[in-house]
This record gives structure tokens, C-alpha cells and sequence, in this order.
């Protein structure tokens, strides 16, 4: 068994088709407007005046797609009134659906946007990292339906030999706060996490 | 802003004020009883004691409305050695417990005073651990607008603040129902409560002096913090300009105009029913500045991280 599981991304290679987030969806039968996996488009660059003409300067945009990180230090866990939320030996951060009250502190708390509140049911929801998949020697839906094979998981220690340990980049938070389950590999446009060129342009079909 | 945080600004508006006039009126309770008999400052705040208690268990209904699942909601009390919010649940049921243990003793007169004094005690040590948990619980990273002393401050000052007026509201509206036969007795009694509104008056100035300092200096704050912090200044300044120059004006004017209208004229019997129609239009009016401060904290939030 797995000590820690972890995600891995490649945001060079990601072209922010989203299946993974389809996959995701469809696999746990999410209703709109809950959203476990986030595929966040990060854009920046302008125009500059070059001889009477408008050229574009510095214009990139990657994209960084984003689960619950499985974190080492859930900071979701520790502020959570009703331990709903816990963490297995095998590293994966759960929500018990019985204790759950929706208070939705862990919402506040979470760098990464992962606990997603259900209207219908009255609790937080989140990424499961496919556990019952994993249990039948299955991958996560996501890293399956990743058609740039830019998304994988394994165990962390290994990802990190392998990819290194990198785990920022815009608009990712500091990695500080709750060390996340997560191995980037960054994009070449990749902006620091503070003071970024850029922004994410496609908020509205992600929150 | 969503709908549900309106759950929260009323629960902690409310049980703010419901701490902070529970201590004023046990502290007016105690200096005033060596000077008019234990009868008589017991008549003056018995009620009072009990709407306070009723304040608080408002506020304890008002915040289920914030969950998704309230009748699940004794289970936020577990995870007290490690959430701010569970510390925050515990204390605020305990502070109404002992609070409201304290009134119905006070009225009925039951057990000795010295343990009723105990109580007191007890229920203001729980309501200073309910306003410190309710700020811990916002002072996290991830939200830098409230990751701040100023939001503890903030949280403290609207307690004292709205507790004072509260005070001298509850206070009045008792002298007011209250039926003295003989004339004399109803002279001292109006000049108590002329005394008391004088000195809640100079308190309020005191608390909104106190606001008037920290406010600028958080929003100082913000405007050279970091990134967060100066998306937040923005909003204040910019969207939300309006609603933060009026809640600076109306505490302003509720707390300083009238507060000083009070304090100045607390000694004038002629000023007797507009010291109590003062009293009522203050409160009224910095209630309505806190609770526009109060949305203005909710609605500063930029995250930091993914939104």
C-alpha cells in the first residue's frame, strides 16, 4: 500500500481540453455547478506600440489542473469543528458525508479550492482521489481520460524522484501551507506565485 | 457575499453585543449597588439581564441557518483541541448557559450573591473566550483580508460598543415600564438612570475612539500589504466606498454626536425623556454601522490561492 498518494501534472504538455474534469463529473455524478477537478487557465502578455503598429508582446497562457492535493499538512482537517474529515495511512484526505454539517469552514480554509459544497445534500464534498477505483487496481478517471497524459499519480516520494518537488507556479498558492500531495512540472511560461503577469481567464466556468 | 453569510453577521453581531452588555450591566450592577441598595440595582437590571441572555440564544438559532445540515450541528463541538470553530460553538453555548443560569437566579432571588457574583464572573471569562475563538476562527491564511489582530480588535470593540447602548437601552426601557408610587422615589430613580446614561454615553465615545483608530489604520494596512490585501483596499475604496464612508458616519454620529448629547446633558432632569429617546436612536444607529461593518469584513474576502 501506497504511504502517500500524489498527483502529478505537466503543465506543458496540458491543453485545457478537460476531460479530466469531464471524467471526473461523469465518474462521481457530480450536479453542475460542483466542481471536484478545476482546469485553471492562467493568461497574460499585451500589446505594445512598435512603429505605428500593435504587436502582441509576452503573450502566453498554460493551464493547471487541480484536485483536492491530498495534503501532508490538511489545514481542512485540522479547522474542521466536526472531524468529518480525515486522512488515511494510505495519504488520501476524506470527507465523512454522516458527519458533516456544511459549515463550509473548510472552504474558507483550503488554498486549493477543493471542498465543493452540495446544495442537495447540505455537506462538503471533494475529491476522493477514485479510492474505490484504486481499491480495484483501477486509475483515477482523471488521470485515465487525460488525453495529453499530463496527469498521473503514484506515490509521492517516487514522483519526486522522478519529477522533482516542485509544487508552485501561478496561480497555485505557496506550497508552504498545507505541503501538498502534488509534483509540478511547470510550464515554460510559468509565473511566480506572487506578483504573476497573468490571471485566470476562465473564473466563470470554474467557480 | 453569498446569502447564507448573512447567518453569520447576525450571529456574531448578536452574541458581540450580547457578551459585551452582559459586562457593562454586571459592572453597572456593582458599582451601583453600594449606592442605592442591592433592591433597588437589582430591580434597575434584572430584565435587562434576561433580554441579554434572550439576545444570545438568537443568535445561536440565527447561526444554524449558516449550515447545510443544522440538525447535525451538536456534532461542531467535537474537534475542540484543534478548531477554532468548535472552541467558538463551545463557548458561545456556555457563555448563554451560565449567562442565562445567572438571570433567572438574579430574578428569582434563589442562592446567595456571592455565588450569583461567581456566575457572573464565570459567564464574562466565557464570553471573552467566545469573542477571542470567533476572531481565531477568521485569522487564517488563506484569507488574508481577516488573517489580522484588527479583525480580533474589530470583534472586541463592536462587543463593547453595542453592549454599552444595548445597556442603556435595556436600562431605560425598565425604568420606563416601571411603577413608582411615591413621587420622591421616582426622582432618585430617574436620576440614577439620568447618572448611569451619562457615563454609557462617555463609554461609547471611548469604544467608538478606540474604532476610529484601528479602522484606518486596517485599511492603511491593507492598501500597503500584499497583493490580497490591496485587492481588498480596492474594494473598500472603490466598490464598496459608500457603504464604508456611511458606517464611519453613522458610528460617528450614533457614538460621538450623540453619545456626547448624553454624557452633556446626563445632568439636566429636563433632558430626562430625550436622554432615553437619545439612547434608543444611538443604538439603533451604530447598529446599523456595525452590521455594515460587519458585511464589509465578509465582503474585503480576496483568497489567497485558487478562488
Amino acid at each position: 500500500m501506497a504511504k502517500q498518494y500524489a498527483f502529478y501534472f505537466n503543465a506543458g504538455q496540458c491543453i485545457n481540453c478537460k476531460a479530466c474534469q469531464s471524467a471526473c463529473d461523469d465518474k462521481n455524478d457530480l450536479p453542475a455547478g460542483t466542481i471536484w477537478r478545476h482546469v485553471w487557465q492562467y493568461s497574460g502578455g499585451g500589446w505594445v506600440e512598435q512603429d505605428n503598429v500593435l504587436v502582441p508582446n509576452l503573450v502566453y497562457s498554460y493551464s493547471v489542473s487541480t484536485a483536492c492535493m491530498h495534503c501532508l499538512k490538511p489545514i481542512c482537517l485540522d479547522v474542521c469543528p466536526t472531524e468529518a474529515i480525515y486522512k488515511r495511512d494510505d495519504g488520501i484526505v476524506l470527507i465523512d458525508d454522516q458527519r458533516c454539517i456544511g459549515c463550509r469552514y473548510c472552504q474558507w480554509a483550503c488554498p486549493y479550492a477543493a471542498p465543493a459544497f452540495r446544495e442537495d445534500l447540505g455537506v462538503m464534498t471533494k475529491c476522493t482521489f477514485c479510492e474505490d477505483l484504486l481499491a480495484q487496481g483501477e486509475n483515477p478517471a482523471c488521470v485515465d481520460a487525460c488525453v495529453m497524459r499530463c496527469l498521473d499519480y503514484g506515490e509521492l516520494e517516487e514522483l519526486r524522484a522522478r519529477y522533482g518537488d516542485l509544487a508552485e507556479m501561478a496561480p497555485l498558492p505557496t506550497a508552504d501551507i498545507t505541503d501538498p500531495a502534488f509534483v509540478l512540472t511547470p510550464s515554460r511560461n510559468a509565473q511566480p506565485i506572487t506578483g504573476g503577469s497573468g490571471r485566470i481567464i476562465n473564473l466563470p466556468e470554474e467557480y | 457575499m453569498e446569502p447564507r453569510d448573512w447567518a453569520l453577521i447576525t450571529f456574531t453581531i448578536l452574541s458581540h453585543m450580547s457578551f459585551g452588555a452582559f459586562f457593562v450591566l454586571w459592572i453597572i450592577h456593582a458599582i451601583t449597588t453600594p449606592r442605592v441598595g442591592v433592591v433597588e440595582s437589582d430591580r434597575m437590571t434584572n430584565g435587562t439581564f434576561l433580554g441579554i441572555v434572550v439576545i444570545q440564544a438568537l443568535a445561536l438559532i440565527a447561526s444554524l441557518f449558516h449550515l447545510g445540515t443544522p440538525f447535525r450541528a451538536y456534532l461542531s463541538v467535537i474537534h475542540f483541541g484543534s478548531s477554532w470553530l468548535s472552541r467558538e460553538v463551545v463557548f458561545a453555548i456556555a457563555f448563554f448557559l451560565v449567562a442565562g443560569l445567572y438571570a433567572i437566579l438574579q430574578w428569582s432571588k434563589a442562592t446567595s450573591r456571592g455565588f450569583r457574583n461567581f456566575l457572573a464572573i464565570i459567564a464574562i471569562l466565557l464570553g471573552i473566550g467566545m469573542v477571542f475563538s470567533m476572531s481565531r476562527i477568521y485569522m487564517i491564511p488563506t484569507e488574508p483580508s481577516w488573517d489580522t489582530y484588527a479583525t480580533m480588535v474589530s470583534f472586541y470593540t463592536t462587543a463593547f460598543l453595542l453592549g454599552t447602548l444595548l445597556t442603556g437601552v435595556g436600562l431605560t426601557i425598565t425604568h420606563r415600564l416601571s411603577k413608582a408610587a411615591d413621587e420622591s422615589v421616582r426622582e432618585e430613580r430617574a436620576r440614577t438612570l439620568r447618572q448611569i446614561l451619562g457615563a454609557l454615553g462617555i463609554v461609547a465615545i471611548v469604544f467608538l475612539g478606540i474604532e476610529f483608530v484601528v479602522t484606518p489604520l486596517y485599511a492603511s494596512a491593507l492598501a500597503t500589504g500584499s497583493i490580497f490585501d490591496i485587492e481588498s483596499a480596492k474594494l473598500l475604496l472603490s466598490k464598496y466606498g459608500v457603504v464604508f464612508g456611511a458606517r464611519l458616519f453613522l458610528a460617528f454620529l450614533g457614538a460621538g454626536i450623540f453619545g456626547m448629547l448624553i454624557y452633556g446633558n446626563a445632568s439636566r432632569p429636563e433632558w430626562q425623556k430625550k436622554l432615553g429617546n437619545l439612547t434608543y436612536a444611538a443604538f439603533g444607529i451604530v447598529l446599523v454601522a456595525e452590521v455594515m461593518g460587519r458585511f464589509l469584513f465578509y465582503a474585503l474576502r480576496v483568497r489567497l490561492g485558487l478562488p
